[in-house]
C-alpha cells in the first residue's frame, strides 16, 4: 500500500518543525506544501475552509488519505500511534502528552516575544522566563534519568522539545550551557544522524518564524 | 485512588473533574487554597510532586502527572474513551486542542478589569472558533463531537462551552449542533448530579464576578 502523508504549513519551522524532524528522523516519507503567508494563506485558508482541508482555519495540515487533521499535537499524537513513537508503557504515554505538553509552554512566551514590534524590549524578561522553565526542565531530566525526555528511545514529545530548544538556542547561543543534562540532551538529539543530516539539508526551512527574527 | 490536586475553582480541573464524575470513577480532590499557593509552590515547584510549578497535578498511584491535557487523555487511554479508531484518536486530540484554544480566547478576556466594555472583541473571537467547531461537528454527523457517545474532547468542549455562556448567555444561539451537544452533556444523570453537588466549584477563575 503506497501512501503518503502531506504537511500543508508555512515556509518556516514554527509549529511545523517537530512534525518535520519525527518524519525525518524515523525515514518516513512525506510531501509539503508550503505556503506563503500573506495572499497565499488567505486564499489556501478560505477554499481550505469550505472543503475541509484546512479545518478550523489553521495550519499545520496534515494529509494522511481521506483525513485532514489540523492541530500540531493532534498530527504528533496520529503519527506517533501509528509509527510506535509515544513510550513504551502507560506511564511513558502520559509523560510524553506531559512533555509534549511542557514544550509547548516553552514556545509560547517565546513567541509572544518573537512576534512582537518591541521585542528586543521584551527580549531580557523572556530570557529570564525561559531561564526558569529551563531549570525545571533540568531538574525533570535528572529525575527521570533516560536519555530522551521519557525513555530510552525518542518519542514524538521529543521533537516537540527539540524544535522549542534549537529556537531557545538560535535567539541565544550560550542560554542552554548552564543547564547540563538540557544541554547534553540537545546536542544528543541534534546529532541523531538523520536529524543531523536533515539540520544541514536544504530541507529544513531556513526561516524559524513569520517574522525576519528568530 | 485517584488524587487531584488543585485549586478550589473549576479552571483546567474542571473537565478532568467531569469525567470522572461522568464515569463514576471514585477520586480524592486536594485543594490548594490561593492564599497557600505561593507557598506551596516555593516548596515544591521542581519536584515530583509539582514539577514545573502548576496546577493540576494528578496522581495515579506512583505517576504523577502535571499538565491537565495530559491527564485528561491519560485518563482517557485507561477508561477506553478515546475513540475507537485511529482517526476518532485524531479527531478527539483535534478538538480537545481547539477546546484548549477557546479556553484561552475565555482566559484572555475574563482577566482584562475591562472586560464589560470588550465583549464585542470578545464574542466575536470566540464565535469565529465555535463556528468552525459546528461545520465540523455537523458534518461529522456523531451525536457528541467526535463519536456517538461522550470521548475525550467531550468533557473540555462541553466545559468551555459552559463557561462562555456564563459570560455571554446567547452566543450558543448560531451553533444548534454545540447547543444540543452541551445540552446532552448537562443532562447526563451523573454529570448533572456533580453540578447540584457540594464537589462542584461555582467559578471557573479568581475573579469575583466571573
Amino acid at each position: 500500500m503506497s501512501h503518503e502523508y502531506q504537511l500543508t504549513y508555512f515556509n518556516i519551522r514554527g509549529l511545523g518543525e517537530p512534525i518535520r524532524l519525527l518524519f525525518e528522523d524515523n525515514g518516513i516519507k512525506y510531501k509539503e506544501q508550503r505556503v506563503e503567508a500573506g495572499e497565499q494563506w488567505q486564499k489556501v485558508k478560505e477554499e481550505g475552509v469550505s472543503s475541509g482541508k484546512v479545518p478550523f482555519g489553521q495550519m499545520p495540515v496534515l494529509q494522511d488519505g481521506s483525513m485532514y487533521l489540523a492541530q500540531s499535537g493532534a498530527i504528533l499524537r496520529h503519527l506517533a500511534r501509528k509509527h510506535n513513537l509515544y513510550g513504551d508503557s502507560e506511564e511513558e504515554r502520559a509523560l510524553a502528552d506531559m512533555m509534549n505538553d511542557f514544550a509547548n509552554d516553552l514556545r509560547t512566551p517565546y513567541v509572544r516575544m518573537i512576534y512582537n514590534d518591541s521585542w528586543k524590549e521584551m527580549l531580557p524578561e523572556y530570557l529570564e522566563t525561559a531561564k526558569k522553565q529551563l531549570e525545571l526542565l533540568e531538574k525533570y531530566l535528572n529525575r527521570r534519568g533516560k536519555p530522551y525526555v521519557v525513555g530510552d528511545k525518542p518519542c514524538f514529545a521529543d521533537y516537540n522539545l527539540l524544535a522549542m530548544l534549537d529556537c531557545m538556542h538560535r535567539l541565544k547561543e550560550d542560554l542552554l550551557d548552564p543547564f547540563e543534562l538540557v544541554n547534553k540532551y540537545y546536542g544528543r538529539m541534534k546529532q541523531r544522524p538523520p536529524l543531523a543530516a536533515y539540520f544541514q539539508s536544504n530541507r529544513i526551512p531556513q526561516k524559524i518564524n513569520n517574522v525576519p527574527r528568530g | 485512588m485517584y488524587k487531584i490536586t488543585y485549586f478550589p475553582i473549576r479552571g483546567r480541573a474542571e473537565h478532568i473533574r467531569l469525567f470522572l464524575e461522568d464515569l463514576q470513577i471514585p477520586y480524592e480532590s486536594k485543594v490548594i487554597t490561593f492564599e497557600e499557593w505561593e507557598s506551596y509552590k516555593s516548596k515544591h515547584i521542581g519536584t515530583l510532586e509539582l514539577p514545573f510549578g502548576q496546577l493540576p497535578i494528578f496522581q495515579d498511584g506512583n505517576l504523577q502527572l502535571a499538565q491537565s491535557g495530559a491527564i485528561a487523555r491519560h485518563l482517557a487511554r485507561k477508561h477506553d474513551k478515546y475513540g475507537k479508531t485511529a482517526e476518532e484518536k485524531a479527531l478527539n486530540d483535534m478538538l480537545f486542542d481547539m477546546a484548549v484554544d477557546i479556553h484561552s480566547v475565555y482566559l484572555k478576556h475574563i482577566y482584562d478589569p475591562q472586560r464589560k466594555q470588550k465583549m464585542n472583541t470578545f464574542v466575536q473571537e470566540a464565535r469565529g472558533k465555535l463556528e468552525l467547531v459546528e461545520k465540523f461537528v455537523t458534518h461529522r454527523g456523531n451525536k457528541f463531537t467526535v463519536c456517538n457517545e461522550p470521548t475525550l474532547s467531550d468533557y473540555y468542549m462541553f466545559e468551555v462551552m459552559d463557561i462562555l455562556l456564563r459570560e455571554e448567555n446567547k452566543i450558543l444561539d448560531s451553533y444548534p449542533k454545540l447547543k444540543e451537544i452541551h445540552s446532552q452533556m448537562k443532562n447526563r444523570p451523573n454529570i448533572a448530579a456533580f453540578l447540584k453537588s457540594d464537589r462542584r466549584f461555582d467559578k471557573p477563575v479568581p475573579v469575583s464576578d466571573a
